[in-house]
């Protein structure tokens, strides 16, 4: 099957116009402007298999919207090549526009003032799909997305939740092939949350949607993807998936324990993070030490009473893999 | 299927209008100052002259109440696009299947179709109360009607490409100003231009701004067959032309955006 997202050697450059502070030098930019070549990519190549569910993660200013910006037409690459199910999304953005849909979590594509029934009606006519087509779909997304209720109400008296479900069902009125997500879950409360990445499952299992999501939230990438990857500083500084991401690449656990009596480590690769009265918290680098010794030392002072051991938090694998990619330039 | 499109923008553009409609209506008392004004102001020039520059006094005061429904009905579509412009979104409007110039034409002029209704009525109302009624208000209704709808599309074309100028320059509300003012002035929205000295009046008569006031509301005033096509024309004319404009503008952008990031 044809990917439905292929990227070989992408490269592209902003020039931006620099303008040292002062009078003197405003005029001189005016007569002689002067650019500074910034790389917001750096020869990237991927590929996103149809299906797929695709986590892009990358700090503020390192690559990602640029990227999706690239992939959908809306900017031209300065090398590299990109096929988009197959097409050229510069040359045919507009056919592409027909069959890939997008949801920014932060930019409402719902009219304010009139129930989301309108909005669909009118995202129904800009995809050239017929009244009843539109009716059709838009009965089915209802029901997916648990929206007939909020259809006739208008959308400023919607919470925030049940808009980002009209803009996810919004998003997908044109029963498109690619759905990009850029920070669909900002600012919504727990509950919530679950619920959408729930939907973004249930689109993905049931249409075959491929999903390329966007998120600095470690939950959304850690529940609903399979893959990720890292942009930063314009290149792919990882790529492969959620659960390598997690639990390989930082080799660290985090042991929680609770002593009957009084109990110190001091092991290569193990770092006491908390200690109170009995309780310890501690950082295992498993490269240099394993969980067992650990254990083991502990039992050998005193005897456990509770023990959890978990992997280090995504947040943290990431902002991880974030600084290891600064380290690199 | 492409023109189903431009319509249901057209009209859902309108009914997100009706919302805003009494707190614009509340707004309007400035339609009834203003007129009040001109009437105060005319009745002093007038004094015991029957016409000047062949419009009588209640032609004149009904042809404000018209110049001043067209501009006050326009809804300022060029903030919204340079908004767009300027913090990037714009970059997720071009990706979808219409042509975002024509999308946003057809998006303010739903809108301004709904506001010029009751702004007409308005005005019918006050002055008809201030100076009588029209002579002739009837017979020229449905051409007033049409030629009215073709200043706002006239202003509205404009407005659009302003708001496309914010790719390049920081502040577009300059641009506006001048041409709100040179269709105050040269466009005949205060005074109608034939009161003007003739070589004067002949340059405005011939500029975009006259279509978007002068020529639709003299074409209600005072209704001939050859003032309705002139003003027709006229519109036709430039509307093609801002068109082209408009068209590009939005190929330089794009490229100026290809170039430059989002």
């Amino acid at each position: 099957m044809e990917p439905a997202i292929q990227v070989q050697g992408l490269r592209k450059e902003f020039r931006l116009r620099t303008k040292q502070p002062g009078l003197k030098a405003s005029i001189r930019g005016l007569l002689r402007p002067e650019y500074r070549t910034v790389e917001a990519v750096r020869s990237i190549s991927f590929q996103i298999e149809p299906g797929e569910v695709l986590a892009f993660i990358g700090p503020n200013g390192a690559g990602k919207s640029t990227t999706i910006k690239l992939i959908t037409g809306i900017l031209y690459p300065d090398a590299g090549t990109i096929r988009v199910l197959g097409l050229d999304p510069h040359r045919s953005r507009k056919a592409l526009a027909y069959r890939i849909g997008t949801v920014f979590g932060q930019k409402s594509q719902l009219w304010f003032h009139l129930p989301p029934a309108d909005s669909f009606q009118l995202l129904g006519s800009i995809y050239d799909m017929s009244r009843k087509q539109t009716q059709t779909r838009v009965g089915f997304l209802s029901e997916v997305f648990e929206i007939g209720d909020l259809m006739d109400q208008p959308v400023r008296k919607l919470s925030l939740g049940q808009r980002i479900r009209c803009e996810m069902a919004a998003s997908l009125i044109h029963s498109p092939q690619i759905l990009f997500l850029d920070e669909p879950s900002i600012g919504l409360d727990v509950v919530v949350k679950q619920r959408i990445r729930d939907l973004i499952g249930r689109i993905n299992r049931e249409e075959g949607v491929t999903i390329f999501l966007t998120s600095h939230d470690a939950g959304d990438i850690e529940k609903i993807c399979r893959r990720a990857m890292v942009i930063n500083h314009g290149s792919i500084v990882w790529d492969g998936s959620v659960k390598e991401l997690k639990y390989s690449l930082l080799n660290r656990r985090i042991v929680d324990v609770k002593m009957d009596g009084p109990a110190t480590i001091e092991m290569p690769g193990v770092t006491v993070v908390k200690r109170k009265e009995y309780a310890l918290k501690l950082d295992v680098d498993l490269s240099i030490a394993t969980t067992e010794s650990v254990i083991t030392a502990l039992m050998r002072q005193s005897a456990i009473q509770d023990i959890t051991i978990s992997s280090a938090p995504m947040e943290e694998v990431i902002s991880h893999i974030y600084a290891r990619g600064k380290g690199d330039t | 299927m492409t023109i189903r499109k431009y319509a249901t923008i057209f009209s859902i553009a309108g009914r997100d209008q009706f919302v805003y409609l009494p707190s614009f209506l509340v707004r309007n008392v400035f339609f009834l100052i203003i007129l009040f004004i001109f009437y105060s102001l005319w009745r002093v020039v007038y004094g015991d002259a029957n016409t000047i520059a062949g419009f009588t006094m209640v032609q004149t005061l009904w042809y404000l109440t018209f110049t001043e429904a067209i501009e006050l009905s326009q809804t300022r579509i060029f903030n919204p696009i340079s908004q767009e412009v300027k913090d990037g979104t714009i970059a997720y409007s071009i990706a979808r299947p219409y042509s975002y110039v024509l999308y946003w034409i057809c998006r303010g002029m739903g809108e301004n179709l709904v506001k010029v209704v009751p702004l007409l009525l308005e005005g019918f109302l006050i002055a008809t109360i201030m100076v009588g009624p029209l002579p002739g208000y009837l017979s020229a209704l449905p051409f007033g009607l049409i030629v009215i709808a073709g200043g706002i599309l006239v202003g509205t074309t404009l407005q659009a490409i302003i708001g496309l100028l914010a790719f390049w320059f920081e502040e577009v509300m300059p641009f506006w100003w001048i041409v709100q003012k040179l269709i105050f002035v040269i466009g005949g929205l205060f005074i109608p231009i034939d009161f003007y000295p003739d070589w004067l009046a002949r340059i405005a008569r011939a500029t975009p701004f006259a279509f978007a006031a002068y020529w639709p509301a003299s074409t209600w005033v005072a209704f001939s067959r050859e003032r309705f096509l002139i003003t027709i024309g006229g519109q036709v004319f430039y509307l093609a032309l801002f068109a082209l404009v408009a068209a590009l503008l939005f190929r330089a952008a794009v490229r100026k955006l290809h170039i430059q990031g989002g």
